[in-house]
């Protein structure tokens, strides 16, 4: 059973007379732990596309599950513990809270899925050790950079161990360095932690970092995989920074 | 979702938008301390109307008064118009009431003057008075100068002329043998023997109500001393009163040459006297009853005082004294305390409608709020909220306004009521029953405060909540 399983998904926008065909009978599979970016123009339906496997949006033609569960039978609760439970989402504007310290941003999913606030505390310093921004813990979101912002919000994604992060254009307010080193810290996550990470993007030369990539266009899908040769190559290309330092550093 | 973290999340969010959610909390207090204040208010009207004006736990039991029935027994010049022994016994048997006492209205004119010694001038007033049988107010009588009771078979009876012919206590007392005086109406005075013994003071009871009105409106109108119950108790020649029976300040009622004198003691106060009245022992009103007005039948007595086993019964007791053929004598006070409910009533109308529009004032607030967090719910959705968690957010958010809103109206209540209290002692002048607080903050009434202002505020966020709770997260994200 794959973690993803979409077939013949169609996804048609209807508002009034105003009718906005997005997704066409798009069938594909994603295992877990994969590495799969999607590319595509604007107004592709890439943020459809993401909203429809995080089951926020739950309107659709065709079958889409998501470790074995079709989106559209479950209830809000179901679909809000599968959430909580197995999607980490990420966005391009961050969405963190700015009242809230990072640490607390942090543990906020916690709260939700109805556990302990002590075990919350220990994740969280722990994962914002690993995202590399452990000495912001005690700073409000207000206060720190772009990059970090992000790092903040992966951290946040992963504190209830997810299977699957669903990033949407995560490095698109961030500087190229940064971005990089964000994407960079995609693949760790990938690699150390086996999460299944689907990042959208508009960059084509950082979806060449990816060894599997999902092409919107036209309505439809195409998914190319990448010759893992070639991958070193395009990541230093990517990024201006040599591929040996690149991610190490976190600061953004 | 763990309360702690709710919790958390909900202070946070409160002391973020602590200054809309203060000004809307504003309202919500002010409704809560007029509602609190009113219902304080009346709480202490009530204590005062039905602790000291009238119990409220009893009620008057007259005859059922038709016409027909008064002309019944004026045609055949038939005194029957009261209640007998066994209407007592019948009041006596209904549920609910744990007390009867019957009364004997002094059916015939008499007048009362004396008080020089105490008050300082002698005081003449017109005598209202009834009976009521002596061994139902012996318990209540702490140690009076006489005890209430008919006290003619313990006086000597000894012939003389003056008071100082007689034993200490008794007094030299004119009276009549022959006839009644309502027979008497062309007989020769000279031929009706006529005599003076020595006597003992007639006992007599004073209401609470008469004794506050005496001190709070006749005494300083007259520059009168004061009078208190341990006055009462202290003072005893004192406080005996001359009565002439048969008289009347609006024209003599037995020819004068029947009118005689006698005295009277008070010798107490008790909550079972005429109100605006005084009350002998039975036995004597019976008595001269039959002397001056000539009531055959010393048995029937003019109301039955009932008391029921608490003010919750009396309503029932009333209905059932209504179903047995009686009447009901309402009193002043009942209307008093009737008025005062209503007053209250509509005043707690007024604290509601302040409360209904501060609700949607909360209402309005919550909305903007709504707004104003979209992005932050579509977040909260997105990372594992249900509907329920994002719906409970803001009702407890709401509840804790609610709460603070409670909290501060109650204050302002309280210190409100301290500067009412305030102005209305060194303002107002004294008048009968004026209390040293008008406000009575009982537990519940606090209480009430707070679940009110609790419930009004989760009501008011209610729909913003629903709203927030339904919001599409992709909209809400965007
Ligand atoms: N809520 C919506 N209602 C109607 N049309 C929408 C809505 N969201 C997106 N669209 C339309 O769907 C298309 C795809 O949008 P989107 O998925 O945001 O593209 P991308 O993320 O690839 O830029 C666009 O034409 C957009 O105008
Ligand atoms: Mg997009």
């Amino acid at each position: 059973m794959a973690l993803i399983e979409v077939e013949k998904l169609t996804k048609t926008y209807r508002l009034g007379n105003l009718v906005t065909p997005v997704l066409d009978e798009v069938s594909f599979r994603i295992e877990e732990g994969e590495f799969c970016s999607i590319v595509g123009p604007s107004g592709s339906g890439k943020t459809t596309l993401l909203n429809l496997l995080g089951g926020l949006d739950r309107e659709y033609e065709g079958s889409l599950r998501i470790a074995g569960q079709e989106m559209r039978r479950l209830s809000d609760r179901q679909i809000s513990l599968l959430r909580s439970r197995t999607i980490g989402f990420i966005f391009q504007s961050f969405h963190l809270l700015e009242h809230l310290t990072c640490q607390e941003n942090v543990m906020l999913p916690f709260f939700f899925a109805g556990r302990p606030t002590e075990e919350a505390r220990q994740r969280a310093v722990t994962l914002l050790e690993k995202v590399g921004v452990a000495e912001k813990r005690r700073v409000r979101p207000t206060y720190i950079s772009g990059g970090q912002k992000q790092r903040v919000a992966i951290a946040r994604a992963l504190i209830l161990q997810p299977k699957l992060l669903l990033c949407d254009e995560p490095t698109g307010n961030l500087d190229r360095e940064t971005g990089a080193q964000i994407v960079e810290l995609f693949r760790e996550l990938n690699r150390d932690l086996g999460v299944t990470v689907l990042v959208v993007t508009h960059d084509e030369r950082m979806s060449r970092t990816a060894p599997r990539v999902l092409r919107l266009w036209d309505r439809k899908i195409e998914d190319t995989r990448t010759d893992p040769s070639r991958l070193v190559e395009d990541l230093a290309r990517a990024s201006s920074v040599p591929p040996a330092t690149a991610g190490a550093g976190g600061a953004g | 979702m763990t309360l702690v973290g709710l919790t958390r999340v909900v202070s946070q969010n409160i002391w973020r938008n602590a200054t809309s959610l203060s000004i809307s909390a504003v309202g919500i207090a002010a409704g809560i301390a007029l509602f609190s204040l009113f219902l304080a208010l009346v709480e202490q009207v009530r204590n005062v109307v039905e602790g000291d004006i009238v119990p409220i736990d009893e009620v008057e039991v007259v005859p059922l008064s038709s016409d027909l029935q008064r002309m019944a027994s004026s045609i055949f010049g038939e005194d029957s118009f009261g209640l007998s022994d066994d209407d007592v016994e019948t009041i006596r048997r209904i549920p609910g009431v744990v007390e009867v006492l019957p009364r004997m209205n002094l059916s015939f004119s008499a007048v009362s003057f004396g008080g020089k010694a105490l008050v300082g001038s002698e005081i003449r007033v017109e005598l209202i008075a009834d009976g009521i049988p002596p061994e139902q107010v012996r318990d209540e009588l702490a140690d009076p100068a006489l005890p209430f009771d008919d006290l003619r078979p313990r006086q000597s009876n000894r012939i003389c002329r003056f008071d100082t012919d007689c034993l200490w206590g008794e007094y030299c007392e004119i009276r009549y043998g022959g006839p009644p005086v309502s027979q008497l109406a062309d007989a020769d005075p000279l031929s009706v023997p006529r005599f003076r013994a020595c006597a003992l003071p007639v006992p007599a009871l004073l209401s609470r109500y008469l004794l506050e009105f005496y001190n709070t409106i006749f005494a300083p109108g007259h520059g009168y001393v004061q009078l208190n119950e341990g006055l009462l108790r202290a003072a005893e020649k004192e406080l005996q009163f001359n009565t002439r029976l048969g008289d009347s300040f609006m024209g003599p009622e037995a020819p004068r040459w029947r009118q005689r004198n006698l005295r009277m003691q008070f010798i107490g106060v008790s909550e079972k006297s005429m109100d605006l009245g005084v009350t002998f022992p039975i036995q004597y009103v019976r008595d001269w009853n039959r002397e001056y007005a000539g009531a055959k039948d010393g048995a029937r007595y003019s109301s039955v005082s009932v008391r029921a086993a608490s003010k919750e019964d009396i309503s029932d007791v009333i209905r059932q004294v209504r179903a047995a053929g009686f009447d009901i004598k309402s009193r002043i006070a009942e209307q008093v305390s009737s008025m005062v409910e209503v007053i209250g009533i509509i005043l707690l109308l007024i604290a509601l409608i302040v409360i209904t529009i501060a609700g949607f004032n909360i209402t309005h607030t919550f909305l903007m709020l709504v707004l104003e967090r979209r992005r932050e719910i579509g977040l909260f959705r997105a990372i594992g909220a249900t509907r329920a968690n994002i719906r409970n957010v803001f009702l407890l958010e709401a509840g804790f306004i609610g709460l603070l809103a409670g909290v501060l109206g109650l204050l302002l209540a309280y210190v409100s009521s301290l500067v009412f209290d305030t102005m209305l002692i060194t303002l107002v002048p004294q008048f009968p029953y004026k209390p040293d607080t008008f406000f009575d903050f009982q537990p519940w009434i606090a209480a009430t405060a707070i679940g009110f202002a609790v419930l009004f505020t989760i009501v008011g966020a209610f729909v913003p909540a629903l709203r927030a709770a339904r919001l599409d997260p992709v909209r809400a994200l965007q």
